[in-house]
């Protein structure tokens, strides 16, 4: 449903008439969409459409570089599309202190640009990297191969501004890097994909960028031995950046493991002719550029289903093994081997059928997903299928934290249906 | 009371009225409040059952690990009860494959680590009380310590707890997989929430493989500002060293005459004590950079550690500094302030200059790689003006860290001690979400009442008098 | 009461770090914070500022403390706990809250000798099986005597025993109580110990009970006039040494220099225990190699109380082939803590669990402890685990390894 006429009108007169559109597009190249689009400048905006949403009983749904799916909108509502396109400014950039103050519609590839001048590095390496915004990795917590090497997003934030569902706006922890001042807010927003409130700012950790790297990379017949040669490494090479095994699930399999080395000169050296000194039955291997194999970081398809399973790291063969019996060819699997983090990708929409059946017919609690699937309504329930560990309790408390930071439940509706 | 009694037995429940004022405060000392009952139990049903009693009888409760925190956290409410966990402390799981463990809270935080040492593993926060703090006092207060520098504080290596909400439900919040669980997190939230969220009854902690490789360098200084400009030059020069910690010469004076001596050059007016772990390519590529921007701004010293227990004997000497302070007076205020750490070298000097205009006596020890200080200030609580001029010291650093971009605490936690200057660094409406936060999860405030946010009809401007551990009561 | 006293200015020391918390035996069982130093201090410290009554519930958690003093030794504000403990305990016992029981038994050796004469007839009588029906306290008591040795092993030791050798210097030996009850072959082979290392050795007469157990109990008085007495008897200026084989002992004889007002250095500076004087002047002395695993227990009143943690295993390694493992805990309380056991059977044997279970894993078949209270609690709990681990004084073993002079 869109807006009505008296939204747009409002919304008109709080950002200006161009920053008002029924067309995504308008303002960053993404999908279209069938709903009214507001482009706030400031805080101050996003509180003004905040108000607007929920005099007019709409629904708000914060939009950054459209990377992630935007599912889970309650189309029995007028929805208002937030564009945070113009709120992409460095608001601060502490060189000295490796620390780095943005506004959330900052894209990724312009904040690494940035930093990168100064030799240092921001420790994301999310899906769509080159469209992804700051604020949209954030909100979705979108992890990525450099996570066994940084931490997790949420490890990665210091300090935030969010506007809440009514239009207050709150500011949790700082821009230093270690603070226990108050309830640790930030880690809550990471991840709840706005259903507590929209980023306006936030304060990141950045990482120095290592002085050199490279990828080795094995080549096997079988998964099982790719398997067995990321464990090997494992436990032999504490110090590698990150360790995958990739593999496109076909007839005849082919399987790879990557293992990517970072850090100074000496420490790259020493790793790789430790690495190539491991026995691992391989086929074929290689060196690579650092950033050769394009699919451990950025290789969502546009199309397609991509699907995450997370399983305890140990577990990682029998996931595969499941994996390989009950998946249709064509997959593409990419296992980080020190996370148990797993991406399964297919260009075939119809094709999360037997990948949820699978993901649902491991016996390897827990382990949860993220589906990469914007257009099929019935997305929503069937993600929520693949939450065992979600327990009863814990969706109360949830249910509460929506209420109190969003009393008119205007925020992304639908996107945590927390009860089945 | 009767009621505890029925639950756990009268060996397990305390209400001897001298045993009570034992806890009546934590290592804080200048709050005072006597628990009606202390409970001790062993279980997570247990815990379940006195919370529901309490909820029941309308009981306010305030759960207590080893006591060593420095903001009154366990402090309990008046008319409240104590949860005292020290009795759970069982290692439940060690899964090595995974690297991974499941303990109880009352687990002494350096026992795991030294539990899963025969298999090459390590629990990596390291609070310097490690040796007696629990690690479900850690969860509580987010605790950090000296090698959370490059390793990550003590959010960063739990994945998955149990916990007795403030409601007696028992509730599984995180998970063990990597990138959490499903929904928002928790975990994350209740994570350094000082006990006013849920009490933890079960930790699953990451364990970290031990370095291949560890280095510990001393560099001697003759200024404190040349020791901190050296800190934010190996910062800003992208080097994450494990650990990079300050002392002065106070300081020093005080851990070498105590059992913890270690041998710090008695002559240096500050030393920084660096950690390099990991590869030794990469530990002795760091050190060249580090010993060159030593060099640099002008140590007047550089010395490696000889060996491994002479590298222990220095972070014994670091970890135990603290109670070594009994030694220049009865009264300590630790205060636990943040800074940029670009702006060392620019505050250290001023913090001095503070305490010389009032004439008190000044100690620094503190995690200077992530600019967390902690003044040490020697006083006698039984000298009503000296303690006048403590709390006056206490509110100019706080003024002074926050006025270069600071932050209230780093690892203590806001507890008791810092709620009357949240206001300094939070909006009304910061504080509103932080309460309609805590009401999501504790609704009756029954659990740990009148922590961490200010209490509504406490006026700021008053409470700092009352603000200091030892102060006349 | 006064608030000025030396003890309560030491308590003054402690900052409530809880650096010691986990250091103490009776808090890691029983998990409370008044059953801990940092909580012990805080309440004594109250009770000292008329602060908090004397309640029957604080002076039993004072009284379950060991005074093991292993807090002291952590603490690193280097508070004296041992002492402000033993004053705080002299204060409730003017007051009438503090009551022990058998010491004045221990006190005089006299009735303690006809005592052991006694109890050598039971133990040998063949009614020990009535044991079994006695309430617990006597059970434990009975359970932890060891089989008192015959009168000709209790005879009083010799005057004097001359050197080997040409002789270096003269030292003396205190007789001591239960030492002289049920370890005079202990005393004994401390002599020919120093005496092969070339030492006269003396045992001086009117020397009398050293006032550890008193001090331990608040009886500052009777420790006083106990110390005096010593000083008196160890005064000859010829004695270079006082050399201890029990080091709750040699810690009461320590105490002399802040509880006596004239002369308490002269007693205290001599005490020195057997270990650290060998370590020191005894390289005269030759061992026999002994092929066997052996482990040590720190008593708490040599490592803590006197820090003399190195001395007895640098001695030791002075025996070829000797497998000296060493043990977990070894430096915790055995809970045998004086007569602590008695008081606190059940406490005491959960201590004394866990140091059994670390005493298994050593795998020795011998178990080394300086201490008469130690090697009596250590023997009971093997006897009752049935362990085959002989339990002895580590002057026993040395000497029974002394070789032949050349």
């Amino acid at each position: 449903m869109i807006a009505g006429r008296d939204t747009r009108t409002a919304l008109r007169s709080l950002v200006g008439d161009e920053y008002v559109a029924d067309d995504l597009a308008t303002f960053s190249d993404v999908h279209p969409a069938s709903a009214v689009v507001v482009a706030p400048a400031t805080t101050e905006e996003v509180q003004g459409v905040m108000r607007i949403a929920v005099g007019a009983g709409a629904a708000v749904v914060p939009v950054g570089g459209d990377a992630a799916p935007r599912c889970g909108s309650d189309d029995s509502r007028p929805t208002i599309l937030v564009s945070l396109s113009r709120l992409d400014a460095i608001v601060e950039h502490a060189v000295d202190d490796l620390v780095l103050t943005v506004q959330p519609g900052l894209r990724f590839a312009d904040a690494r640009d940035a930093v990168g001048e100064h030799g240092q590095v921001v420790p994301f390496s999310p899906p769509h990297a080159e469209r992804a915004t700051l604020g949209g990795i954030v909100a979705c917590a979108a992890e990525g191969a450099v996570l066994s090497a940084y931490g997790s997003v949420r490890d990665q934030v210091l300090g935030m501004e969010v506007v809440h569902g009514d239009g207050r706006v709150s500011h949790s922890g700082g821009r230093v890097v270690k603070n226990v001042t108050g309830y640790d807010l930030c880690r809550l927003y990471t991840g709840s994909h706005g259903v507590l409130g929209i980023i306006t700012e936030l304060t990141l950790r950045l990482r120095p960028d290592e002085r050199s790297a490279c990828r080795l990379r094995w080549r096997f017949d079988r998964l099982e031995d790719a398997w067995e040669a990321a464990r090997t490494l494992h436990h032999a090479q504490p110090y590698l950046f990150a360790l995958h095994v990739v593999s496109s699930l076909g007839e005849p399999p082919n399987a790879a493991v990557v293992a990517t080395l970072r850090g100074e000169e000496d420490l790259v050296e020493a790793l790789g002719d430790a690495c190539w000194a491991l026995d691992l039955a391989a086929g074929e291997r290689d060196v690579l550029a650092p950033d050769a194999v394009g699919e451990i970081d950025d290789s969502a398809p546009r199309t397609g289903t991509h699907l995450r399973l997370g399983v305890l790291p140990g577990a990682g063969d029998h996931l595969l093994q499941i994996l390989r019996r009950r998946l249709p060819p064509g997959a593409d699997v990419v296992l980080d081997a020190r996370t148990g983090i797993c991406d399964l990708r297919h260009e075939d929409p119809a094709w999360l059928d037997p990948v949820e059946e699978a993901a649902l017919g491991v016996d390897l609690e827990p382990l949860h997903a993220q589906v990469d699937r914007p257009s099929d309504p019935g997305f929503h329930e069937r993600r929520l299928a693949l939450f065992p560990s979600t327990r009863p309790g814990g969706a109360n408390i949830m249910r509460t934290l929506m209420t109190a930071l969003d009393p008119h439940h205007v925020l992304n509706p639908g996107r945590y249906e927390v009860t089945r | 009371m009767q009621e505890l009694e029925r639950l756990l037995g009268r060996e397990r429940c305390l209400s001897g009225p001298g045993q009570l004022v034992a806890y009546e405060c934590d290592a804080l000392t200048h709050f005072k409040s006597v628990p009606v009952a202390v409970a001790l139990p062993q279980t997570t049903e247990e815990v379940q059952e006195v919370v529901r009693a309490c909820v029941r009888l309308g009981v306010p409760f305030t759960p207590r690990g080893a006591g060593t925190g420095l903001s009154g956290g366990a402090i309990p409410a008046p008319g409240g009860i104590v949860i005292e966990l020290s009795l759970m402390k069982s290692i439940l799981v060690v899964d090595v494959e995974n690297r991974l463990a499941v303990v109880q809270p009352g687990v002494v935080n350096a026992h795991l680590s030294t539990e899963v040492g025969e298999h090459g593993l390590a629990y990596a926060p390291d609070p310097s009380s490690q040796i007696v703090c629990t690690l479900g006092g850690n969860v509580a207060e987010n605790s950090g310590g000296p090698h959370c520098l490059k390793h990550g504080a003590t959010t960063n290596h739990i994945l998955a707890m149990r916990c007795v909400m403030p409601d007696g439900e028992i509730m599984d919040l995180g998970s063990p997989v990597a990138g959490g669980s499903a929904g928002l997190d928790l975990r994350g939230v209740m994570l350094g929430s000082e006990g006013t969220l849920g009490i933890v009854t079960e930790i699953t902690c990451r364990l970290v493989p031990m370095p291949e490789r560890v280095e510990t360098l001393l560099a001697t200084f003759d200024t404190m500002a040349a020791a901190c400009s050296s800190v934010s030059k190996i910062i800003a020069a992208g080097i994450i060293p494990s650990a990079l910690e300050a002392l002065d010469d106070r300081t020093i004076a005080a851990v070498e005459a105590s059992v913890f001596r270690a041998g710090y050059p008695a002559d240096a007016t500050a030393v920084i004590l660096v950690e390099l772990d990991g590869h030794p390519a990469q530990v002795a590529a760091e050190r060249r950079r580090i010993e060159a921007i030593f060099q640099d701004v002008g140590a007047i010293g550089i010395e490696a550690a000889k060996d491994a227990d002479h590298a222990q004997a220095l972070w014994k000497g670091r970890k135990g500094a603290f109670g070594a302070m009994g030694r220049l007076a009865p009264d300590l205020y630790v205060q636990d302030a943040v800074v940029p750490r670009s702006k060392l070298p620019e505050v250290l000097p001023r913090i001095g200059e503070i305490c010389d205009e009032l004439g008190l006596q000044l100690a620094n020890v503190f995690h200077a790689g992530e600019g967390n200080l902690h003044p040490n200030i020697s006083y006698d609580g039984r000298n009503a003006q000296e303690v006048e001029r403590v709390v006056e010291a206490g509110r100019r650093i706080i003024d002074l860290c926050l006025s270069v971009g600071g932050a209230l605490s780093g690892e203590h936690g806001i507890g008791l001690e810092k709620q009357g200057f949240m206001h300094l660094v939070f909006s009304a409406d910061d504080l509103e979400t932080m309460s309609r936060v805590r009401a999501a999860f504790n609704p009756g405030e029954l659990l740990n009442p009148g922590k961490v946010l200010p209490t509504p009809g406490a006026c700021a401007e008053v409470k700092p008098l009352h603000q200091l551990p030892g102060a006349p009561s | 009461m006064s608030s000025e006293t030396a003890a309560y200015l030491a308590s003054l020391d402690c900052v409530h770090c809880g650096l010691c918390i986990e250091h103490c035996p009776t808090y890691r069982h029983l998990g409370r914070e008044s059953a801990n130093p940092r909580g012990r201090i805080y309440l004594m410290r109250a009770v000292m500022e008329e602060r908090v009554d004397a309640s029957p519930d604080l002076v039993e958690d004072l009284d379950l403390c060991l005074v093991c003093r292993a807090c002291e030794s952590a603490c690193p504000s280097g508070v004296r706990f041992g002492e402000v403990m033993a004053e705080t305990r002299h204060k409730l016992r003017q007051r009438g809250w503090w009551r022990r029981h058998l010491m004045g038994k221990l006190s005089n050796r006299e009735k303690l000798h006809r005592l052991a004469g006694l109890l050598r007839l039971w133990q040998r009588s063949g009614l020990r099986f009535v044991m079994r029906i006695a309430p617990k306290r006597l059970r434990r008591l009975e359970s932890y005597l060891p089989e008192i040795p015959p009168a000709s092993e209790r005879r009083p030791l010799p005057r004097h025993l001359a050197a080997q050798g040409s002789p270096r210097g003269t030292v003396a030996v205190l007789e001591g109580c239960v030492m002289s009850v049920l370890f005079q072959d202990v005393n004994r082979d401390t002599m020919r110990l120093l005496s092969a290392a070339g030492y006269d050795v003396v045992v001086p007469e009117n020397q009398t009970c050293c006032g550890a157990l008193h001090e331990h109990d608040g009886d500052l008085d009777t420790t006083r006039t106990l110390l005096a007495r010593n000083r008196d008897a160890f005064g000859g200026p010829e004695i270079s040494a006082i050399v201890m084989n029990s080091s709750g002992c040699a810690a009461g004889m320590q105490g002399a220099t802040h509880l006596l007002e004239e002369g308490g250095a002269v007693l205290a500076d001599r005490v020195v225990d057997i270990s650290r004087f060998l370590v020191d002047h005894g390289d005269a002395l030759r061992f026999a190699p002994f092929a066997g695993r052996v482990t040590y227990d720190a008593p708490c009143h040599l490592h803590h109380a006197q820090r003399e943690a190195t001395a007895p295993l640098e001695l030791l390694r002075r025996v070829e082939d000797l497998d000296l493992v060493p043990m977990d805990l070894a430096d915790h309380c055995c809970g045998a803590a004086g007569i602590y056991n008695l008081d606190h059977p059940d406490l005491s044997a959960q201590i004394l669990d866990e140091k059994l279970d670390a005493l298994e894993r050593t795998g020795a078949s011998t178990l080394l402890t300086g201490n008469p209270g130690c090697i009596m609690q250590w023997r009971t709990g093997v006897r009752e685990r049935g362990l085959a681990v002989e339990v002895l004084h580590p002057a026993t073993f040395l000497a029974a390894q002394l070789a032949p002079l050349d």
